[in-house]
């Protein structure tokens, strides 16, 4: 796009002012700072992992097996296995993004498909689609979860399958929604009148609109889905047992809660604060992208 | 003594991490007893701003005035529970979008009967039980006083079978019905003033002569006044018996409708009648005022219009003058007082009459002052 | 104002007919629960309900009406927003009523529509460039620099600065966004623009200018204009000729002139009656039409207007809808009412029935 008029610039296609927004809600709230730190730590966190984490998290020391934390080398403790668990987590926090990020990823394509093309074109596509959302919805996600495990086994993708099952109808409806409002606008009329076909006023002009609280929604499910898959791990119907998921590690350390409580805890700690602070960075983007600002910042 | 008297109202919402905006910027507004008085002006003018003003409607903004008495008592020195009593019993509102303004729930007598209970003279009980009765369980008895007075009131304003549509919902009437109703529940209270904001704006041309003419009928036989706040000056001329013009949050011009328009003296009203396409206009350009209203807190020092105004000069960047023209027609405009010819104002037709000029930018410091005076 | 090309040419033709609507008809089903369609009756909005129009090259037609008269559905059928009812809609020769969305591509560069609010026509999470440049890569007309230069050379055209490519909808005022508005109608340059109430959202000072510029646009871009408006006034200012909607049926049609100094059926004398004046001293004359707006599922049998005409005549408006006949003779002069069979003399003096012997008849004819 040509950056010749006006003073637009652009960045991958995404205007500089929008960038600057987002930093603008972030640096004027604490909230936003508070999420976006969180959110960025986390990544780092799970990216950087076998270059940041201490140890190598499946070492086992048995010499220094469940050794509180800050005891010795180990800042947070090992568990039974004598495993660094700050190196685990790290860890761990990769499988936890990657499930989750992935999960939700799926769970939002997929439903906001539905939801949208439901919406757009009512009627009897709308009815069909609605009642395949209303069967998913009607599936217990841990059912999905338990079969799946049956036919193939504890792993990753099983995880990410079942809770992506369970979010499509979230989508799908949300979607769904939005769309049958701004439909019914005028300048989606109005592009049918420049000449639009109905695939791109569903793109261009419906779904920019409808983003806001599918946004706030995606990193609600997102922090959902680690909860989710730390279920499925603490069950045992999750992921392979030695996975260092922070799920996992909480229930690797269910029994000892007693004699080495950091075990769980700790992980589960990590588990709220990344929840607390993916929810408000969504908040925070979906202010950002707001374009009226109606969100509150004048 | 008028019934209504303002002067130098001056309304100021705060904004939150901004400037403040000045709605109304030193307003003086008089209503006499028994007249429809017209108060004129474009969307931001500060119109209806003045107006919430007078009923207390404005919770966020800083209201200020020299003076604001109703019936020669200061309106703003009463207290929640006076000012209560006022709305209603003394003056009443008509708002502009019927539909959103009556209860949807409600039928419509329904929702006369409770004004005429709580503000008018009937004498029943408005306790909170009976409220509560009334509202969910058996709704206000047909032989019940209010209820009377409310089908009383839909046939004064001018409605067919009012013992029907008094139970009948909102949306099941037309829009002109609607506003009749409106109408009907502000006269519940036997105010002395009605405030109607845009009454007729958002109803077709033929429904809107009913209202007017209905609201002109209330004023000559039954003495109530009216402050009818409108942009339409063909309104103001069919119905008022005096207006006030403002613009851009200040008083411009007042006076009686007769010689306002027969003799407007200053350049926005001339400008604004000329900007009507009626009647020779047909033969080609409108005369336009070119460029848009300044926002609030880009209004320029002095005269808020001096920046379209073909006539400005030096003076105008000082504060507004009271010229009086002649007898209750006052202008405010410094042609009159620091010389320059008034009357050498003209508006060329073509003065950028397709509007070009200056409308690009609303950034009052790059847009150039017109500076035609005379015409080609 | 435009010109027609009559005066032009030295062989005598009349200037092409651009857009020629045969009984357009637009009806909506009111949509019912599963119940009513099985057993209830299945009511339909006839928001349009046989209309014949035309518009040549060059000129401006306006259609005046008020709500539910149907003009906004008329606009928007006839431009293939909408798909119409029944009838005919021949554009440039060619019959659009039945086209396909696919079909209509070509269509939509050459008729373009102007919506009434500038803010909801427009897409707010777009910048106001990208809505106007969009139809110029939908269609193929231009691409990357060309394009946008087109877009901001368009943009100083009607008075928008090329620095406003940038800004969003809200971030501009309602004069400029109907400028903008304009800009995206005409950005492929087309031969038919229709406007839906172009300038009812704004103050009157803006209309002045909006007026002015959507006739100097029409000379230089040659266009040819529907102008819908519920403004007499505006309509005068902008429009060659001018059709009186009612209930869904033209009811009167003629040039400006014919319209504004020989007005024929009751409707549009009560319409001229109703706008406010504003030279003094013409105060409380008007008088006011009684009665409620049409219904839009069940109208009014005969004609339609006869509930609310002052002109009332008997039987035959109750039960007789009239067609539009010319008026005098004159072939562009056209009004559907009974009383053009009948002698003006007559019309002068005629009072008509009061309310309860208007039931009466309406009863006796078994309305």
């Amino acid at each position: 796009m040509s950056t010749d008029y006006g003073d637009a610039n652009t960045f991958l296609g995404v205007r500089l002012d929008r960038f600057e927004r987002l930093y603008e809600t972030v640096a004027g709230d604490y909230k936003a700072t508070f999420g976006l730190t969180t959110v960025v730590l986390f990544v780092l966190a799970a990216a950087f992992a076998p270059e940041l984490a201490p140890y190598d998290p499946m070492a086992q020391e048995y010499a220094i097996m469940q050794a509180p934390s800050l005891s010795n080398a180990h800042p947070l403790g090992t568990d039974s296995f004598g495993r660094d668990l700050l190196s685990r987590m790290m860890y761990g926090a990769r499988i936890s993004l990657g499930v989750s990020l992935g999960a939700v990823t799926i769970g939002a394509v997929v439903g906001i498909s539905l939801g949208v093309f439901a919406g757009y074109f009512g009627g009897w596509v709308d009815d069909a689609l609605m009642r395949f959302v209303d069967v998913l919805w009607a599936f217990p996600w841990l059912l999905v979860a338990i079969m799946l495990v049956a036919v193939f086994g504890q792993g990753v993708w099983n995880v990410v399958a079942a809770i992506a099952f369970a979010y499509i109808d979230d989508f799908a409806r949300l979607a769904r929604g939005e769309v049958l409002s701004i439909r019914e606008e005028e300048f989606v009329l109005a592009a049918k009148n420049v000449g639009l076909g109905d695939l791109q006023i569903m793109v261009e002009e419906v779904l920019p609109n409808a983003v806001a609280p599918l946004i706030v929604q995606f990193t609600v499910l997102v922090a959902r889905a680690m909860l989710a898959e730390s279920t499925l791990s603490f069950l045992g119907i999750g992921v392979k047992p030695t996975t260092p998921t922070w799920g996992a590690l909480l229930g690797q350390g269910r029994s000892l809660i007693g004699q080495a409580w950091w075990i769980s805890i700790i992980p589960g700690i990590a588990i709220v604060i990344t929840v607390l602070g993916i929810n408000l960075f969504g908040d925070a983007l979906r202010d950002a992208f707001d374009v009226r600002g109606e969100g509150g910042s004048p | 003594m008028s019934l209504l008297a303002i002067e130098e109202l001056e309304v100021t919402f705060p904004v939150d991490g901004g400037p403040d905006v000045p709605a109304v910027d030193g307003v003086d507004l008089s209503v006499e007893a028994g007249e429809i008085h017209g108060l004129v002006g474009e969307s931001g003018s500060g119109k209806s701003v003045t107006a919430r003003s007078i009923m207390r409607l404005l919770d966020d903004a800083e209201v200020a005035a020299d003076r604001f008495d109703y019936r020669g008592e200061d309106l703003y020195a009463k207290s929640d529970a006076e000012m209560r009593r006022v709305r209603g019993d003394e003056i009443g509102m008509v708002f502009q979008d019927s539909l959103s303004a009556l209860n949807p729930v409600m039928t419509v007598g329904e929702q006369i009967a409770e004004v005429v209970r709580h503000h008018g003279d009937v004498d029943e009980s408005t306790g909170l039980l009976s409220e509560l009765r009334r509202k969910y369980v058996t709704g206000t008895s047909k032989s019940a006083p209010s209820w009377r007075r409310a089908v009383e009131l839909l046939e004064t304003v001018g409605i067919p079978d009012p013992e029907e549509i008094a139970t009948s919902y909102p949306h099941q009437l037309s829009g002109g019905q609607r506003q009749r109703v409106m109408i009907a529940s502000a006269l519940g209270g036997d105010p002395s003033l009605i405030i109607a904001d845009e009454p007729t704006t958002a109803l077709d041309v033929t429904v809107e002569a009913g209202i007017l003419d209905e609201l002109r009928r209330l004023c000559d036989e039954f003495g109530v006044a009216i402050l009818l706040i409108t942009h339409d000056l063909g309104v103001v001329a069919e119905t008022c018996d005096s207006v006030t013009v403002m613009y851009s949050g200040s008083v411009m011009e007042h006076g009686t409708t007769d010689e306002l328009f027969e003799n407007p003296a200053h350049p926005y009203t001339e400008g604004l009648l000329r900007s009507i396409p009626e009647g020779a206009a047909t033969d080609g350009e409108l005369t336009t005022i070119p460029g848009s209203a300044p926002e609030p807190a880009e209004r320029p020092a002095g005269c808020p219009f001096r920046d379209r105004c073909p006539a400005a000069f030096d003076a105008c960047s000082e504060p507004l003058p009271e010229h009086v023209v002649d007898e209750g027609h006052v202008a405010r405009c410094h042609l009159y007082t620091e010389g320059d010819d008034p009357d050498g104002v003209t508006w060329g037709a073509g003065a950028a009459a397709n509007g070009s000029v200056g409308d690009g930018t609303t950034d009052a410091a790059e847009r150039t002052p017109a500076t035609e005076v005379t015409d080609g | 104002m435009s010109t027609t090309d009559t005066t032009d040419d030295t062989t005598d033709e009349r200037p092409r007919e651009l857009l020629q609507a045969a009984n357009v008809k637009k009806h909506f089903p009111l949509d019912e629960g599963l119940f009513d369609r099985l057993f209830g009756e299945s009511q339909t909005v006839r928001a349009v309900d046989g209309v014949d129009l035309t518009v040549h090259a060059g000129e401006t037609v306006g259609i005046v009406g008020e709500s539910g008269s149907g003009k906004s559905t008329l606009g928007r059928t006839v431009s293939r927003l909408y798909e119409p009812t029944d009838g005919s809609i021949t554009f440039d020769g060619e019959h659009i009523e039945t086209h396909s969305g696919r079909e209509l591509r070509p269509i939509r560069r050459r008729v373009q529509y102007v919506f009434q609010d500038p803010m909801s026509a427009l897409n707010p999470r777009k910048t106001v460039g990208e809505s106007v440049a969009r139809p110029l890569s939908v269609h193929d007309i231009a691409d990357g620099e060309a394009k946008w230069e087109r877009v901001a050379d368009l943009f100083e055209e009607v008075g928008l600065a090329r620095s406003q490519l940038d800004a969003y909808p809200h971030e501009l005022s309602g004069g400029q966004r109907q400028r903008v508005g304009l800009c995206r109608a005409l950005v492929t340059e087309p031969d038919l623009v229709v406007f839906d109430e172009p300038v009812s959202a704004l103050d009157v000072t803006l209309q002045a200018q909006i007026l002015n510029l959507i006739n100097r646009l029409q000379r230089e871009f040659e266009l040819s204009y529907l102008l819908i408006s519920h403004d007499l006034n505006v309509v005068r200012q902008v429009c060659d000729r001018i059709a009186v909607m009612y209930a869904g049926e033209i009811v009167e049609r003629g040039t400006v002139t014919d319209i504004f100094e020989n007005p024929q059926h009751p409707y549009t004398l009560a319409l001229l009656d109703a706008i406010p004046k504003v030279e003094a001293g013409k105060r409380g004359g008007r008088k006011s039409l009684g009665g409620e707006p049409p219904s839009a599922t069940n109208p009014p049998t005969g004609c339609r207007f006869h509930p609310r005409c002052p002109e009332f005549i008997d039987g035959s408006c109750s039960e007789q809808n009239p067609g539009l006949q010319s008026v005098d003779g004159e072939a562009g002069h056209e009004a559907a009412c009974h009383w053009l069979d009948r002698s003006e003399a007559e019309r002068a003096t005629h009072t008509p029935p009061s309310p309860s012997e208007r039931d009466a008849i309406r009863e006796s004819s078994g309305d």
